[in-house]
Formats: C-alpha cells, structure tokens, sequence
C-alpha cells in the first residue's frame, strides 16, 4: 500500500520533486521508474533484507523505495557506522546485500544503486516475510537491537500521521528532513512526505556546524519534522523567526522529550504556528500519538503532554507506572534472542516501552525510564551498550556509564567511570571506543575510579555516580 | 559590561580539564557539541552578549581564543 500511494503519486505528479538535497533531487516520475527497475534487480539478486547505507541522497530514497516495491525489507545504517555494527547488523539481519556509494569490506556484495543492474548473483529462494523495515538501536547487552517494523506497521502510522491535523489539508508543501534516514524519527517525513504526495528536502549540513545551509534549507519549508534539540540551536539564531521564515506553518517533533520553554519560544517568534509534539518508540512505528502545543498547553502543562490518547495510533495503557503500547502499531518482536518489552496478548502484539507515564485529562505524560535508557539529542543509548563495549577494550576492568543531566532533567552528555589497570588513559579507551561504537555513544567524560560504589543490593550505584 | 571568562564558562559545560589546554580543538575533541554549542549561547546571553550563529565563523569554534575574539568583535561593534 505504501508503494502504491508512491506509484499513485508518480501517475498525479509525474514533474513535481519527490526528494532534493544539495541540489540533486528527484522527481516523483523518475523516482518511480527508477526504484521499479531496481527492484526487479533486487528481488533476482537476494531474497533477504537489504542494507542501506543511508546518506541524504536521491539514490537513497530510491533505493528505499525499490525495496518497497520488491518487498524486500531495508536496513538503513548511518554513513558513519563503525565495521565492528556493520558486521553485528549482517549477522543479525541476515542480509545479503549492501547498497552503499562506498566499497565497504565485509562478507556481503557491496554495490552502488547503479551498480545492481550488473549484479551476477542470484537469490536462493523468495523472500515472504511481511518487514518494511529494520532499524537498529542501541543494545543493553552491547551489540545493536534489531527492530523489524512490518509494512502493517508502517501502513498504520501512515494513515494515523497522515490524518493528523493539520497535516492532513495540506496539499503538495515542502517538508524538510533533518534526521539521519537511519533513525527513526525519518520514517515521519519520509513517508508523510512520499505517501502525500509532498517534495521532501534536507539541508546538505548539519547543526551546530552549518546553520547557513540549514536555514536556506527551512526557509524552503512549509513543514518540519525535527528534534526538540535541533530546534534550540535553530532558536540560538535571533533572525529565525517568522519575517524571514513566512512558509514555515508546522513543525513536527518526536524522538525526546520537548521541553516548555522550547515551545513557547517557537510559539513567540511564529505565532500562529502549529507545534506538534509526538511520541512513540521505534518498536511501535515511529510514532503512535501526538498533540498540538498551544499557548494554553504550556501555561497548563510544566510538563507537556506528548500525545492525545483519543487520536492514538495504537492502542495505550499504563500498567504499573509504564507506558504499555497494544496493536496495529506494535512489531512482532526483536531480531535474534531478545525479547526485551514484547508480549503477545491473545495474539495481538504488546510493548512495555519502559517510559515511566501517566494520563491526565485524556493526554499522554511521559515522566522517564525505568532502565537505563538515555536519549541524548535524540539518540536513544543503553547504558549497558556503551559499558560491554568498554570492558571489549584491554585494561578496562568495570565501568558505569551514566547521563549528565540539565536543569531540566534531560540528558547532556555521557560520563563514564572507569576501574582499570594503572597506566591506561582517557585517550586510550576513547580511541578503543571509535573503533566499536558510533561517536554519539562515546562518552564525553572518562573518570577512572579505584571501584565501583555499591548499592545494598550489590548493584552498581548508578544515582550515587549521577551525583559525582 | 564585564567579558565573560571563556574557560571557566566551558568548563562549567563540559566539566573537562582539557578546556584550559589552549591546544585542544573544541571542535574535533567532540567538547563543544550540540549541548555544550546551546549551552555556551545561553550562557554568553545572560552576559548580555547575543551572537548570530549565522555570521560567525565556524573556525572561530575550534578554539576558547577564537570564541574571547568573536565577543571582543562583537563587544567592539556596540
């Protein structure tokens, strides 16, 4: 379905922009014809999941689409994936191919999109399973943690994201893309963007580093999609406001908590626009609720809701203080042995998210986590991700990792204490880190510590070293 | 108006020593990242100084000696 709202679209809207960065762009019609040749190509060459080295690129969206098409699902990883996650990711998911504009060295065919077509291999078999998508997330246990979403799945969110006000009246605007394609978070504008009918454009930069290209980019855009962090280092810019940004009618956030102060300033420079604020894990398809953030949103809420619980994609509980996640939205469980949060109910699929929550007024509060899950500028990190891949490295013996949190209570950065032999150095483990992890995992802060503290329990203190 | 002391603001941020080391890339060394980038924005306000990310110079950034430039540019042209 969702690759026939693409083919629809191409038919309505052969010449207008699917997707643009940079200057190179794609049209609806082309795109079409291009990710139906290279699905043909694809369905002959592998039966099992793709991986996408996904940089912001036309190709990229095209090979996203062919994947649809073929129903072969994609695995899109960030350009800058470290070997060691690749390998971890193969083995995971299975996959047989990976399409990247870069040779990479691995078990796998490694080819360009063009190159596909003069691809010698040949599938084994047919693939039939019914996964969209495999986005990989940080993993407790230190490898990464495959999340299958289905294309019932991501039939669902399209539907609810597309019925949302007021995104649904829009008709052929500009939406700009600021996620990596590798995270989640994407999975919001690219599909609201190619399912509606809409052109999608990302800045060629990236914020702190390049606000010139990322403003030309937005003052393009009629819509947003974006984390609550990248809109505070917009904020940082006096000149963003609504004189210089008069398309600008609706930004969309998910993937961390939005604080008030945030939205009131957005609501200060572009009054009159429609802050909407969403919530959902990966595991449920990106999204499941949402709510519009209004002046009398804020002056209510301290904490802003982050989703009407009537409008919701799926169906939401609170079961002991958790947010538990019940339906169409919810995946049917992790790739390999993890079971982590899943549960089938009677034969519908269930997710305890681990986010601490409560209801108020028929609005969704998120109040935190249960674990030791930290979402750092929208990235979301296991604690014991970063821990296991530091004991990898020779001379560490025990270490804790733990966020650094703002007045506000969110995460700043990470702070790792370390117990390891005499002469090994903050350089040395960070160095050991770059070759295992992506760089926002990597601790900002190494402190080395003759031992761990203890709680009664035995367990690591992880409140007492918060403290320190 | 009194000129902000740039290290000590930046350590106060990123609570790392390496702040005071005059040859550390802020940027390269992963310290001046998005939070301590809005932080330090933040904090220069309160001091009544407010830059334009846009019409600085990224190179600026690298260093605490070409971000004390930057303000003294900026506290000049008041």
């Amino acid at each position: 379905m969702t690759a026939e709202k693409i083919r629809q679209n191409a038919l309505r809207y052969p010449e207008r922009t699917a997707y643009s960065c940079g200057g190179r762009s794609i049209t609806y019609g082309r795109l079409w014809e291009e990710a139906c040749k290279y699905a043909e190509h694809l369905k002959r060459i592998t039966s099992s999941s793709v991986i996408i080295i996904a940089s912001k690129s036309p190709e990229t969206v095209t090979a996203i689409a062919a994947c649809l098409i073929s129903g072969l699902p994609y695995v899109p990883l960030d350009p800058a994936v470290t070997p060691a996650r690749l390998e971890d990711t193969i083995k995971l998911s299975g996959a047989e191919l990976i399409i990247s504009d870069e040779k990479l060295p691995g078990p796998v065919t490694c080819c360009s999109l063009g190159e596909l077509t003069g691809c010698r291999k040949t599938a084994k078999s047919e693939y039939t399973g019914d996964t969209a998508y495999i986005i990989f997330t940080s993993g407790s246990t230190g490898k990464p943690k495959g999340v299958p979403v289905s294309r019932a799945n991501l039939e669902n969110f399209v539907s609810w994201i597309s019925s949302l006000e007021p995104l649904c009246g829009y008709e052929g605007i500009t939406v700009m893309n600021q996620a990596s394609f590798a995270f989640d978070l994407s999975v919001a504008d690219l599909y609201y963007s190619l399912c509606g009918g809409h052109t999608l454009i990302s800045p060629e930069g990236t914020l702190p580093g390049d606000y010139e290209n990322v403003l030309g980019t937005l003052a393009k855009a009629d819509a947003a999609v974006m984390t609550p962090t990248f809109m505070k280092m917009l904020l940082l810019e006096k000149d963003f406001r609504c004189e210089y940004f008069p398309l600008l009618g609706c930004v969309f956030f998910c993937g961390e908590r939005l604080d008030a102060v945030t939205a009131k300033k957005l609501l200060e420079r572009f009054p009159g626009i429609h802050i909407i604020n969403a919530y959902g894990p990966t595991e449920a398809a990106c999204a499941v609720c949402s709510v519009e953030i209004t002046d009398e949103i804020i002056s209510k809420y301290p904490l802003l809701p982050v989703g009407e619980i009537s409008s919701a994609a799926t169906e939401i509980r609170i079961e002991n203080g958790e947010i538990v996640l019940r339906g169409k939205s919810v995946f049917s469980g992790y790739l390999g042995e993890e079971t982590g949060g899943y549960f089938s109910e009677n034969g519908v699929n269930c997710f305890r998210t681990g986010d601490l929550g409560y209801t108020e007024n028929g609005l969704l509060f998120c109040s935190g986590r249960r674990d030791n899950q930290i979402k750092l500028n929208g990235f979301r990190i296991e604690a014991g991700d970063i821990e296991n891949n530091i004991c990898k490295i020779p001379g560490a013996l025990q270490c804790c990792v733990v966020p650094v949190c703002g007045k506000g209570g969110e995460a700043k950065s990470l702070t790792a204490y370390v117990v390891a032999e005499k002469d090994v150095t903050a350089e040395y483990i960070k160095a050991g880190l770059e070759k295992l992890l992506p760089g926002y995992m990597i601790p900002k802060k190494i402190v080395f510590l003759n031992s761990l503290p203890v709680t009664r329990n035995g367990k690591t203190d992880r409140k007492k070293l918060m403290k320190l | 108006m009194n000129i902000p002391d740039i290290k000590e603001i930046l350590f106060e941020i990123c609570s790392d020593e390496r702040v005071y080391d005059d040859s550390t890339d802020l940027v390269e060394s992963g310290l001046l990242d998005s939070y301590a980038f809005i932080e330090l924005f933040y904090k220069l306000e309160e001091y009544g100084i407010e830059l334009h990310p846009t019409r600085i110079d990224r190179n600026n950034l690298t260093s605490v000696k070409g971000i004390e430039e930057m303000i003294g540019d900026y506290l000049s042209r008041q």
